[in-house]
């Protein structure tokens, strides 16, 4: 288990990390979802005991392994292991050597066995010997996980592991870390900006904003019921379409007694909007871009000078200026400042 | 393949190297490697190469590790743009300024002008832009996530100095080192000049 209360972590007054508060069950999968810049790695440091928080408490397992300035147990006691975006193995040493050291330091009775099982298990026993030099992006990978799971933490913590893989090996690796989890048992904390990772791999998701949570919520939840904007916009595949509306009127100039009389953005999926027409809610629609998905083709289409994504399936034909019928209700509304409506 | 000619390597000779005097080849000239004048002048160039490199290299280490402490933007960038300066400057004015600079007694310290000393000097001066790069490199390298995975097992600093930093350091610092001696060993200008 880990508990969040009031964590904070300010750079010369600047709060990174600003007050967040969240609870992962034991052998969960939290996903801290953000943009880039937005705390992920600093919260994952504090996690790991690499840093210290300025003010809030972080428990793990039952136990409050950091209190503001006046407490914080060292990396080594807090049962964790972190997984760094840059892997951050250890060059001039071999293969076994990287998941041996740590181990090592620990002065492990049976360190040969553990390091055994574990490049085994990540299916790289053949490349004990090897240095780092001599092996690829993907295998070196397989090792920083080999080091981590050679010492069984109950947390483990990846800072963006797969930001530096490309797309086949990046899915690979997914399967993988979500394997480990299975079969390990340990509660995980990942740090991603991808929400295609967050959606496949987390029990729990964490959006983060310029420090704060967002929406601390399971992966479907973030999809049905947005908490902001923000939070639409950023997860799904495609995002969500966040249409403009003043006053009750989408895209501001077609009024509808459905919505609210209100200013500020209503969510459509990209399949609430039908390429058909003309009718009364018919609205006139560039081309912009089409992507064969799914036997079926996603459109990027420019309405009233906003850009929305369409789902087109394979009878439409695709001109250059096309009907799209907005649907009849929209059941999220977010107003000006991004937040929800009830 | 074609076979190779023999005959198109038959009068190739090292006596141009190493041969002695020998009055009815080359006018009677030794090989360069016989010819005291050009030894004793290699001999400076080598230990002049050898010499400047670890200062090069400690000071360039020594900028690098202030460059990635706690930073002061204005300050770091300053420095390390600066560290580029003697780069722009061609060798013979680089020279000039350090005759200008160094030629008449300072104080206590006597004229350097005609030491290897001054040599030293400004060889070690013109090498810093690769000895601060080259240290920033070694330094960013094992500074940032490598030494926290170090300090994730809980290994005291001694144990990460002696079993992470230090091999990993060796191998920049010899890096820059060569990058230095290279450099120092084919700088004409300044060696002429001082
Ligand atoms: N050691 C530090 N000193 C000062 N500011 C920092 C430090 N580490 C991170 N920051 C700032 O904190 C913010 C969050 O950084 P980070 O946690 O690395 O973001 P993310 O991992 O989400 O991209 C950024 O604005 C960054 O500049
Ligand atoms: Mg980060």
């Amino acid at each position: 288990m880990i508990r969040l209360a009031n964590m904070t972590k300010r750079f010369s007054g600047h709060a990174a990390v600003d007050d967040v508060s969240l609870t992962v069950p034991e052998g969960g999968f939290l996903v801290l979802l953000g943009p880039s810049g937005c705390g992920k790695s600093t919260m994952l440091r504090m996690l790991a005991g690499l840093d210290q928080p300025s003010s809030g408490r972080i428990e793990m397992g039952g136990r409050l392994v950091a209190d503001g300035s006046a407490l914080s147990l060292p990396p080594e006691r807090r049962n964790a292991w972190l997984v760094f975006q840059s892997y951050a193995l250890w060059p001039h040493m071999t293969v076994a050597g990287n998941v041996d050291w740590p181990l090592k330091v620990a002065r492990h009775p049976d360190r040969a066995a553990r390091v055994e099982e574990a490049l085994a298990m990540m299916g790289i026993a053949d490349l004990a010997g090897r240095t780092l030099s001599e092996i690829s992006g993907g295998q070196q990978q397989r090792v920083a996980l080999a080091r981590m799971i050679a010492q069984r933490p109950k947390v483990m913590l990846f800072d963006e592991p797969l930001s530096n893989l490309d797309a086949t090996l990046r899915v690979e690796m997914r399967h993988e870390i979500a394997r480990l989890h299975k079969a390990t048992g340990a509660t995980a904390v990942y740090v991603t900006h991808d929400q295609i990772e967050a959606m496949t791999l987390a029990t729990h998701v964490a959006v983060l904003n310029k420090g704060r949570v967002e929406q601390f919520a399971p992966p479907q939840a973030l999809l049905d019921s947005p908490a902001s904007a923000f939070v639409a916009r950023f997860v799904g595949t495609p995002p969500a379409n966040l249409i403009p509306i003043r006053a009750g009127a989408w895209f501001r100039r077609l009024p509808d007694p459905q919505l609210p009389q209100i200013d500020g953005h209503a969510m459509l999926r990209a399949e609430d909007l039908a390429l058909k027409g003309p009718g009364p809610r018919a609205l006139k629609a560039q081309l912009m871009g089409s992507i064969p998905m799914m036997g079926q083709r996603l459109l990027t289409l420019q309405v009233e000078g906003t850009r929305v994504t369409a789902i087109a399936p394979p009878a439409v034909p695709l001109t250059e200026t096309m009907l799209v019928t907005l649907p009849d209700t929209a059941s999220v509304i977010f107003d000006t400042e991004g937040y929800r409506l009830p | 393949m074609r076979p190779a000619r023999p005959e198109l390597f038959s009068n190739w000779t090292l006596h141009y190297w190493i041969g002695t005097a020998d009055p009815a080849f080359a006018r009677g000239l030794p090989g360069v490697l016989r010819n005291p004048q050009l030894m004793t002048g290699l001999w400076t160039t080598l230990s002049l190469g050898v010499g400047v490199s670890p200062a090069a290299v400690a000071i360039g280490l020594l900028t690098a590790v202030t460059l990635t402490g706690p930073r002061i933007a204005v300050l770091t960038e300053t420095v390390n743009q600066l560290a580029f300066l003697p780069m722009l400057l061609p060798g013979i004015a680089f020279g000039a300024a350090y005759i200008a600079l160094y030629g008449a007694p300072i104080g206590p310290l006597p004229a350097l002008y005609g030491t290897p000393w001054l040599l030293g000097l400004a060889l070690t001066a013109s090498s810093l832009p690769f000895a601060v790069q080259t240290g920033r490199a070694t330094v960013a390298q094992i500074g940032g996530e490598i030494d926290e995975a170090a300090r994730m097992t809980g290994a005291s600093l001694s144990r990460r100095l002696a079993a992470i930093t230090l091999p990993l350091a060796s191998k920049g610092v010899i890096a820059g080192a060569l990058l230095v001696f290279v450099n120092v060993i084919g700088d004409l200008a300044i060696v002429v000049l001082l």
